[in-house]
C-alpha cells in the first residue's frame, strides 16, 4: 500500500507528457494531412517525446516531437526542412532550413529504391532488400547463403552497410566470388529512417500493395518464408 | 596540488553526503582515485570537474585489429572480447595488452572464469560450442599479435551438441549458467560448472514457445531471468520474465514490458533495474544534441529505468553517432564500441571504445535556427564545458582544443549538466574562453542552415557572465 501514492504520481506525470504532445491535435492534424503522410505508419522515437511518419514520397518524413513544453512538427525534405512550432495558443511559427547535401554517387538513393518498388511490382513480385556489413559475421554468412537462393517470386537488391569499410568488402566479395554489385552502400534515407543501420544483417520486404516489413538479424534461408514471408 | 589540498579533497568526498555534488573528484599524483563508482581514471590534469563525467566519454581507448561491430565485456575486469577478420582478441583496459583467442567469431564470457565461442569447421556449419579458461587466455604473453592471430591454448571443453550460440549469456545460480541459441527457434541450454567438469543440464529447451521465430536480437540479464528482444510483429522491443514450464520443460516467456520503441541488442544492468541499448535517430537530433549539426541518421545511447519505465538518453558527443551495442559496468558505467570512417574515403575506420557516465540531469535544447538569444548562450555554455573537458579528456594543458583546432561541423555543443555544475564551469572559465566560444557558435549557426544572416555572427566578447549565470538557473 506504500508505493500506491508513488504510482500515483507517475500515472500523473506520464499523463501530462501525453497531453503536452497531444495539444494543438487539430492544427497538428490539418498539417500532417497537407504533408501526405501515411498515418497508420507511425514509428515512436520515445513513447512520450517524438514520434514519426513515412509520407508518399520516399525519403520524406515528419516527426512530432515534444521538447522543453513546445511541439515542433518537422518534415524533412531532400533539399531543405519545414519545421513548424507551436506556441502555447497553438500559433505556428514557420522556420525553413536548408540540408547539407551529402555525396551519394555511387550509392543507392531513394531514386533507386522508388525504382525497385516499382519494377517488382510490375513484375508481380515482392522485394526483399538485404543489408549486409563487412563487419558483422552473420551478415557475411547470409549473403553467401542469399547468392545460392533461386528466388523466383522476389526481387532481390543488396546493399552494403553505408559506414562498412569498402576494402574489407571488396576483399571478402572477392575470397568468395560474389558479386561486385554487393558493394553498393545504401544512402536511402528512406531506408535509414526505418532503421537500416540499427543492426546487421537487415531485411526489408515490400509487398506488391506497399507494405513494409523489418527484419534485423540472422534469417536461415530455410526460414525465409516462414520468418520474411516471401518464396 | 599541495598534499593538505590533496588530503581536504579526499576527506570532502569520504565524508560528504552522497547525494551532494563534489566539485571535483580526489587526484593522487596524476592519476585519479576512484570517485566511489570503482572507476580508475586515466591520468590527466590532476583536477576533474564532475560536470566532465556528465553526457560525453570520461574514457576512451582505441583498440587495434579493426574490430567487428559487436564485442563483450568482462563481467568484472576491464576486458574486452572482440573478433577480427585475423581472428578474436581480448584487450585488458587496464594493461592496455592484448591476447589471442582460437577463434574468429564472438567470444562471450560465461561468468568469471570462462569464455564461449561457436567453433566452424567449413563454411556457414559450426560444429560446436567451445569452453576456455580465461585465466589460461590471459595467462598467453601478451604482445599485439601477427596477423592472423594464433593461440595454442585448447578448450577445455566441448559441447559438440551445440549448433553455434547466440552472443548472450546468463548466470543463473552460483554454478550454472545459460547459453542461447538463435536457430531459427530460440533455446536456451544451461550448463553446470564444478572446479573440474563443466556438464550440460539435459537437453537444450526451446524458449518463448509461439513467439520463437518473431523474436530477434535476443539478450538474457545477468541472471539469466529476463528476455529483451525486437518483436517484428509489432517492430517494439519487448522484455520477458522467462520461467519453466512445468507441463515439458521449455521456458515461457511472460511479457513484462513492451518498450513501444524498436532498439539495438539491449543489456541489462547487474541487478536487472535498466536496460542500456543503442537506438537509431533521425531527423532533428536536437532533443539530445545542443547542436543543429549533428547529420541526420546517427546512433544514440538510450537508458530504460525498468522501475519507471522513463527513457533517459546519453548524448554521445559523436558527429553522426556511430555508437553500437552499449553495455554496463558492474559499476553502472556505459561502455560502447565507437566506430568513426575515416573521412572522405569509403574505406578505413577507427575503431575506439568509450566509457560513459549514466546521466544524471538532462539534455539541453535548442532550436535549429538558433535564432534565439538564449538558445545562442546554452550553446555557448555547451560549447565552454566540451572545452574544458576536452582539456581534461586528452590531458593537454595548453589553449584548449579550440585554440588548436579550428571549428568545425563536428563539434559538438553539449551543455548536459546541472544547475552547480553550469554555475562552477562559468565561473571558473568563460572570462577565459569567451571570445573562442563566439567563434565556436558563429560557426554552427552559420552552418545549421539558417537563412537568417543576421544571426549568423555571434559575439560573447562583451558578454558578462551574470547573463549566462541567470540561464543556468533553468537547468535542472
Amino acid at each position: 500500500m506504500r508505493s500506491f501514492p508513488v504510482f500515483l504520481i507517475l500515472i500523473f506525470f506520464a499523463q501530462i507528457k501525453v497531453y503536452a504532445i497531444s495539444r494543438c491535435e487539430k492544427e497538428i492534424d490539418i498539417l500532417l494531412k497537407s504533408w501526405n503522410v501515411i498515418e497508420d505508419e507511425v514509428v515512436m522515437e520515445d513513447p512520450a517525446l517524438k514520434k514519426k511518419w513515412p509520407t508518399k514520397v520516399m525519403g520524406e518524413w515528419v516527426t512530432l516531437q515534444l521538447k522543453s513544453e513546445k511541439i515542433f512538427l518537422q518534415k524533412r525534405m531532400k533539399r531543405q526542412n519545414i519545421t513548424v512550432e507551436f506556441t502555447d495558443g497553438c500559433q505556428q511559427h514557420v522556420i525553413l532550413s536548408e540540408n547539407a547535401q551529402v555525396d551519394v554517387k555511387e550509392s543507392y538513393t531513394d531514386t533507386d529504391l522508388t525504382n525497385d518498388i516499382a519494377e517488382a511490382k510490375q513484375q508481380g513480385k515482392k522485394l526483399l532488400i538485404y543489408l549486409w556489413s563487412a563487419h558483422m559475421n552473420l551478415s557475411r554468412e547470409e549473403l553467401r547463403q542469399i547468392n545460392d537462393l533461386q528466388l523466383k517470386k522476389t526481387r532481390l537488391r543488396i546493399l552494403l552497410d553505408s559506414n562498412a569499410d569498402k576494402s574489407i568488402a571488396i576483399t571478402f566479395l572477392k575470397k568468395f566470388k560474389l558479386a561486385s554489385e554487393f558493394q553498393k552502400k545504401n544512402a536511402s534515407v528512406e531506408l535509414l529512417e526505418r532503421n537500416s543501420s540499427l543492426h546487421f544483417p537487415c531485411h526489408f520486404v515490400v509487398d506488391m500493395n506497399g507494405k513494409w516489413l523489418w527484419v534485423p538479424g540472422y534469417v536461415k534461408p530455410e526460414d525465409f518464408k516462414k520468418v520474411l514471408s516471401v518464396e | 596540488m599541495n598534499y593538505f589540498k590533496k588530503t581536504l579533497l579526499v576527506m570532502m568526498t569520504l565524508f560528504s553526503n552522497a547525494n551532494a555534488d563534489p566539485a571535483f573528484v580526489p587526484v593522487d599524483n596524476g592519476r585519479i582515485l576512484p570517485d566511489g563508482n570503482g572507476r580508475i581514471l586515466p591520468e590527466g590534469p590532476k583536477e576533474i570537474p564532475n560536470y566532465c563525467l556528465e553526457g560525453q566519454p570520461w574514457r576512451s581507448v582505441t583498440v587495434q585489429g579493426a574490430p567487428n561491430y559487436f564485442y563483450k565485456l568482462h563481467p568484472d575486469r576491464d576486458l574486452l572480447f572482440y573478433a577480427t577478420d585475423n581472428g578474436s582478441l581480448v584487450y585488458d583496459l587496464d594493461t592496455k595488452q592484448y591476447r589471442p583467442i582460437p577463434s574468429d567469431q564472438d567470444v562471450v564470457p560465461l561468468g568469471s572464469d570462462l569464455v564461449v565461442t561457436p567453433h566452424f569447421q567449413s563454411s556457414y556449419e559450426t560444429t560446436g560450442l567451445e569452453f576456455y579458461s580465461v585465466k589460461e587466455i590471459m595467462g598467453q604473453k601478451a604482445t599485439f599479435p601477427k596477423k592472423p592471430y594464433k593461440s595454442n591454448i585448447r578448450p577445455i571443453f566441448i559441447d559438440k551438441k551445440m549448433t553455434g550460440m547466440y552472443p548472450t549469456t546468463g548466470q543463473i545460480q552460483k554454478n550454472q549458467f545459460r547459453v542461447l541459441v538463435d536457430d531459427g527457434y530460440l533455446k536456451v541450454r544451461d550448463y553446470e560448472v564444478s572446479n573440474k567438469d563443466i556438464n550440460a543440464i539435459g537437453e537444450s529447451q526451446h524458449l518463448c514457445k509461439g513467439e520463437a521465430t518473431t523474436l530477434k536480437m535476443p539478450m538474457l540479464s545477468k541472471n539469466g531471468e529476463f528476455l529483451a528482444a525486437l518483436d517484428i510483429k509489432t517492430a517494439t522491443t519487448k522484455i520477458f520474465q522467462l520461467k519453466k514450464s512445468d507441463s515439458d520443460g521449455s521456458i515461457i516467456c511472460n511479457l513484462v514490458h513492451d518498450l513501444k520503441i524498436s532498439v539495438s541488442k539491449a543489456d541489462f544492468s547487474f541487478d536487472n533495474s535498466k536496460l542500456v541499448f543503442h537506438k537509431e535517430t533521425s531527423g532533428p537530433t536536437e532533443q539530445f544534441f545542443a547542436s543543429p549539426l549533428m547529420e541526420n541518421n546517427g546512433h544514440m545511447l538510450g537508458i530504460l529505468d525498468l522501475k519507471t519505465k522513463n527513457f533517459s538518453w546519453v548524448p554521445t558527443g559523436m558527429a553522426n553517432g556511430h555508437a553500437w551495442y552499449p553495455v554496463f559496468k558492474k559499476n553502472g558505467d556505459i561502455l560502447t564500441e565507437v566506430v568513426t570512417p575515416i573521412k572522405g574515403t569509403d574505406s578505413g575506420r577507427k575503431s575506439q571504445f568509450a566509457i560513459f557516465a549514466q546521466p544524471k540531469s538532462q539534455s539541453r535544447t535548442v532550436k535549429s535556427d538558433c535564432s534565439n538569444r538564449n538558445d545562442q548562450l546554452t550553446m555557448a555554455i555547451g560549447a565552454l564545458k566540451m572545452t574544458v573537458c576536452k582539456d581534461w579528456q586528452t590531458g593537454n594543458t595548453d589553449n584548449g582544443y579550440l585554440g588548436r583546432a579550428t571549428p568545425h561541423k563536428e563539434i559538438l555543443l553539449n551543455p548536459q549538466m546541472s544547475k552547480n555544475q553550469c554555475i562552477e564551469v562559468i565561473k571558473d572559465f568563460w572570462e577565459q574562453y569567451k571570445q573562442q566560444i563566439s567563434k565556436v557558435v558563429s560557426y554552427s549557426v552559420k552552418n545549421s542552415g539558417n537563412k537568417n544572416t543576421s544571426t549568423n555572427n555571434v559575439d560573447f566578447s562583451s558578454t558578462d557572465k551574470n547573463e549566462l549565470l541567470h540561464l543556468c538557473n533553468t537547468f535542472e
